[in-house]
């Protein structure tokens, strides 16, 4: 009867290991193209300003001939990145990143080096975890 | 259980009225019994849709109903302004039925609180009741959802009434017993205890499940209907209305009604054993233990079938309960007076 | 797709025009919208007028016809074509409020989008001036029940049951309803406006941003619209990805609205759960692919931004065929199911006219037996060289919509593992997109309907473009906005209260896919 197969597949779900991922105890591996953060390569940079022109919420503004961020507006686009013509300008996956600028009026911050490091430790820190390597992706 | 065994003058303070009133199977016992069930429940509807359930408060999340009903406990009861000064009265009242309902379930012939040769009508009629409750709490919180909600509570215990009834009259012919101790008694368990009370019944050595399996599916529907379980929670409905009759009642009102669903969810179950499984009986174990036990699988049972199941259309729901469910109990009730002729049982 | 072909009216002869065009076969009515030209457009120098644009398709021979009718600016008005398509009811009631059109003959003209005390300025005429805005917050805002208005039961927003930001004001005895009122404009985020003001590019962002569960067919019809415009080609392996990456949009959506949509109605909750949990397969495919879960920004005019990741075949090919296996014990669940299948036959009854008159579209359409998929009338490429094919009931009623959809949902994991089979081979940066659509490119002036499949029914964008790097107009034809007109045309025929929730999941109504 279809009263009863209902009963019997929720039945065999009783016994099954639930597919919640216990965050922040276990943690799962994500894409390697997740755009979380923006990373600036300051040697490549040609200071030509297209990646503040072209993003669509005004995040990135041009101060000394580099972009600085303003991630209350990211939407995490990456038009930014397709824009730049020496794609010095890259979007790395961290698993969480959390933003700290205290004691300012200006919420424009300045980007990460490439390797994920912070430019300027004493006006902003982020925080961030360690990426992943390989696995599902 | 070195407290069973403490004598006040010359009486055991197990015999008390008051102790059974208050500790066991009273009202410690039943907050106990609560605590347990809600946590369960929440456990096994996690375990069917793949997820966890609680986890972190208590080992494996067995505090988290106490932490849930102090968090209740401590907000702000809102009351409307226009809704009628009866408002608190309702769910106190439902809390304090479903404890009489609770004084007539015999966990053992000696562990009961009312005990009398009638206590089957009594449970009718306390069952009764509690419907109507559910519409004045419905009515008296002055607003549109709730009412709409204490309707469909009052359509639907004009639809299981006359069912419940019905189902348990083959279980009265077989016992010749009305009280509930009787009962178990005729299905071959034998007294734990001279109970004050005389009790009338026929001994016929046999669970009830095993002779009347219709009338144990029947009855399992009547309850789930009479406690608003789902597949026919149509009262409080959520995609429909808002929370149903008790809509408006925050805070420790509606802990107040959390528990008190939770225990008729356990009393309810406790009728279907006291009348089909044999109550208390089973070996090694203590009887009352035995009780608890068949109770909480029975209860398991039905969150289950509760779990798994999409909700009824009202219309639906009084459909099978007038056209479907009454003709089959009357069709139990003549099944059963073909069997009893058949097996001789007078 | 080729010129639309236009046929100018005036306000006098518009309705016999549209009689006539309905006779010939034009029975569908996509949108009614307008374009406001003022004296600087550069699309139309010197003009300095309004249109009111009524967009009509032909079901029997996929034609598409434009109805234009020139209205001056300072008072425009036209008749009210519901006596031709019954569906132009909304239609019309947005253009009153957006353009300032007056609509002469509509039984109902309040707002619909807007708050109901908004004053006379109208948002989407090109002088609109923000600080003009004035609202009166103590405008009524129920005509049922005029004077009792605690007797006005609201299913909307705040009501679990109504899925969301929309809903009905509903006038009840018991649990019947005797009229009801719709609430929509609560997720309205003007969507069109900002779309005159970023460029191309980054249009993607805000087309995308149409509907949450379904923006990859949002973004794959706005670049469509602007290749047409630019008159480029998108080199073949692109047209594969973009295939590969709709339909795997399209099961994520097919899977919440069997879930939680569906299934919630009924609050049965083991559907719920495990359509979530599985949708998490999708999910991950979807992650690997573009980076994002929800939003992807991954189709681009001219072609896609990246190609395919190392494992994604074997990846695909894991999750999919898991997927595929898991039909089956939903279609058991639910679509078998007595109890559900009591609540879902015969509940919103459309009979194809109906459907089409009302504009309806997806699988509300197919579900009433009209073979119709835009996915093949307009030619998408590479879908008919996979074999693909339409999916259709008879029945016409929510159980019918329910099959559709999951039948919807095998043919696009086919789909989607054909297509990865197929893929071609080469991933310079030529095989993914045409370079002619730079990122500051400049569109010349041109006007085009691009149409597609989305989730939900037939989305379309109609796009003039005017020389500059911004568009002059963008329209979008929401299929949500004509589905839950369809959900009101059924409750005024008398309804009960326990079938709305079922009915709006079955209608697989998008909050943002109608206000936009």
């Amino acid at each position: 009867m279809g009263l009863i197969k209902p009963l019997l597949y929720t039945l065999r779900e009783l016994f099954r290991k639930p597919v919640t991922v216990k965050y922040p105890y276990e943690k799962r591996d994500i894409s390697p193209r997740v755009r979380n953060i923006h990373t600036l390569n300051r040697e490549t940079c040609q200071h030509c300003g297209i990646c503040a022109r072209m993003c669509p919420n005004n995040v990135l503004k041009m101060k000394d001939g580099y972009p600085t961020a303003d991630y209350s507006r990211c939407s995490f686009c990456g038009i930014c990145l397709d824009a730049c013509p020496t794609g010095s300008i890259q979007m790395i996956h961290t698993q969480e990143h959390n933003i700290v600028r205290a004691h300012s009026e200006d919420l424009y911050m300045e980007l990460l080096n490439p390797d994920g490091t912070v430019y300027n430790p004493e006006v902003a820190s982020i925080g961030q975890d360690e990426t992943n390597e390989g696995g599902v992706f | 259980m070195c407290v069973l065994r403490i004598w006040i003058g010359d009486k055991m303070l197990a015999d008390s009225l008051l102790f059974k009133l208050f500790v066991f199977p009273g009202t410690v016992f039943s907050l106990v019994v609560v605590l347990f069930l809600f946590w369960w429940w929440r456990k096994v509807g996690a375990a069917i849709q793949s997820r966890y359930g609680p986890k972190h408060v208590g080992p494996a999340g067995t505090l988290q109903t106490i932490a849930d009903v102090v968090k209740l406990i401590a907000k702000e009861s809102i009351i409307p302004e226009k809704a009628s000064r009866w408002f608190w009265f309702m769910p106190v009242f439902s809390f304090v039925l479903s404890f009489l309902f609770l004084s007539l379930i015999p966990f053992t012939d000696h562990w009961v609180i009312l005990d009398f040769d009638t206590s089957l009508i009594m449970l009718f009629a306390v069952m009764a009741i509690e419907p109507l409750l559910i519409f004045l709490v419905g009515w008296a919180s002055y607003n549109k959802y709730g009412l709409a909600g204490a309707e469909r509570a009052g359509i639907q215990m004009l639809a299981y009434e006359v069912f419940l009834a019905l189902t348990f009259v083959p279980i009265i012919m077989l016992s010749h017993s009305w009280s509930l101790v009787g009962i178990v008694y005729a299905q071959g368990v034998s007294p734990t205890w001279a109970t004050p009370v005389a009790h009338t019944f026929v001994n016929r050595g046999v669970w009830f499940a095993v002779v009347q399996p219709l009338a144990l599916l029947l009855s399992v529907i009547a309850v789930m209907m009479a406690m608003h379980i789902k597949p026919f929670d149509i009262p409080d409905a959520e995609p429909e209305v808002i929370y149903g009759a008790s809509t408006e009642y925050g805070g420790p009102f509606y802990a107040l009604q959390m528990l008190s669903h939770f225990l008729m969810m356990f009393l309810g179950s406790g009728l279907i054993v006291s009348m089909f499984f044999g109550g208390w009986e089973g070996p090694y174990l203590p009887h009352v233990a035995w009780f608890v036990l068949k109770t909480l699988t029975v209860g398991t049972t039905i969150m289950f079938i509760q779990h798994s199941m999409p909700r009824l259309r009202l219309s639906h729901m009084m459909e099978i309960a007038w056209k479907k469910l009454v003709p089959l109990a009357f069709l139990n009730i003549f099944i059963t007076l073909i069997i009893m002729e058949v097996l001789g049982w007078v | 797709m080729a010129e639309i072909e236009k046929i100018t009216a005036t306000p006098e002869t518009l309705v016999d025009t549209a009689l006539g065009l309905k006779k010939a076969g034009f029975t569908f009515l996509e949108f009614m919208s307008a374009v406001d030209y003022v004296p600087k457009n550069k699309v139309e120098p010197g003009a300095n007028r309004i249109d009111a644009v009524y967009m009509l398709w032909n079901p029997g021979t996929n034609e598409q016809k434009m109805i234009t009718v020139p209205l001056p600016r300072d008072n425009p008005v036209v008749p009210t074509v519901m006596p031709v398509w019954e569906g132009a009811n909304w239609h019309e009631r947005e253009a009153h409020e957006l353009f300032g059109i007056d609509i002469k003959g509509h039984p109902n003209l309040s707002h619909l989008l807007l708050a109901e005390g908004w004053n006379d300025t109208y948002p989407l005429r090109k002088d609109f001036k923000v600080e003009e805005v004035e609202i009166d917050w103590n405008a009524p805002t129920s005509k049922l029940a005029e004077g009792e208005p605690e007797r006005v039961y609201h299913f909307a927003v705040q009501h679990p049951g109504a899925h969301g930001p929309m809903g009905f004001d509903l006038l009840l005895d018991g649990n019947r309803i005797l009229d009801a009122e719709s609430r929509i404009g609560y997720v309205h985020r003007t969507l069109e406006k900002l779309g005159e003001q970023r460029n191309y590019y980054q249009n993607i962002l805000n087309m995308e941003r149409g509907c949450i569960m379904c923006g990859m067919p949002y973004i794959e019809v706005w670049a469509r619209a602007v290749e047409e415009l630019l008159g480029i080609e998108v080199p073949e392996k692109a047209k594969y990805l973009r295939l590969i990456a709709v339909e795997l949009n399209r099961l994520s959506s097919h899977l919440i609205w069997m879930g939680p949509q569906q299934g919630g109605d009924f609050s049965y909750m083991p559907v719920a759960m495990w359509a979530m949990g599985d949708r998490e397969k999708v999910l991950d495919l979807l992650e690997a692919l573009t980076g994002g879960r929800i939003t992807f920004a991954y189709i681009r005019p001219g072609g896609v931004r990246w190609d395919i990741p190392e494992r994604f075949r074997e990846m695909a090919e894991k999750n999919l065929r898991y997927l595929e296996s898991r039909i089956p014990v939903y279609e058991e669940m639910m679509f078998k199911e007595p109890i559900v299948k009591e609540r879902l036959t015969g509940l919103g009854k459309l009979t194809p006219q109906e459907a089409i008159d009302i504009g309806a579209s997806g699988p509300v359409l197919r579900a009433t037996g009209v073979a119709h998929d835009t996915r093949k009338d307009a030619h998408i490429p590479i879908y008919e060289d996979l074999g693909f094919q339409i999916v259709t009931q008879t029945a016409g009623d929510a159980w019918a919509r329910g099959m559709v959809r999951l039948g919807e949902m095998k043919e696009s994991i086919r789909l989607i593992l054909d297509a990865l089979d197929r893929l071609p081979p080469g991933n310079s940066e030529a095989d993914l997109f045409n370079r002619k659509a730079m990122p500051w490119m400049k569109v010349p002036v041109g006007e085009t309907y691009a149409v597609t499949e989305s989730c939900r029914g037939r989305l379309g964008i109609h796009l003039i473009s005017d020389g500059t790097n911004t568009p002059y107009r963008t329209k979008i034809r929401g299929p949500s906005f004509s589905n839950m007109y369809a959900v009101e045309h059924i409750l005024k025929k008398g309804s009960y209260l326990y079938d709305i929730p079922v009915l709006i999941g079955s209608m697989d109504v998008c909050p943002a896919d109608m206000d936009r």
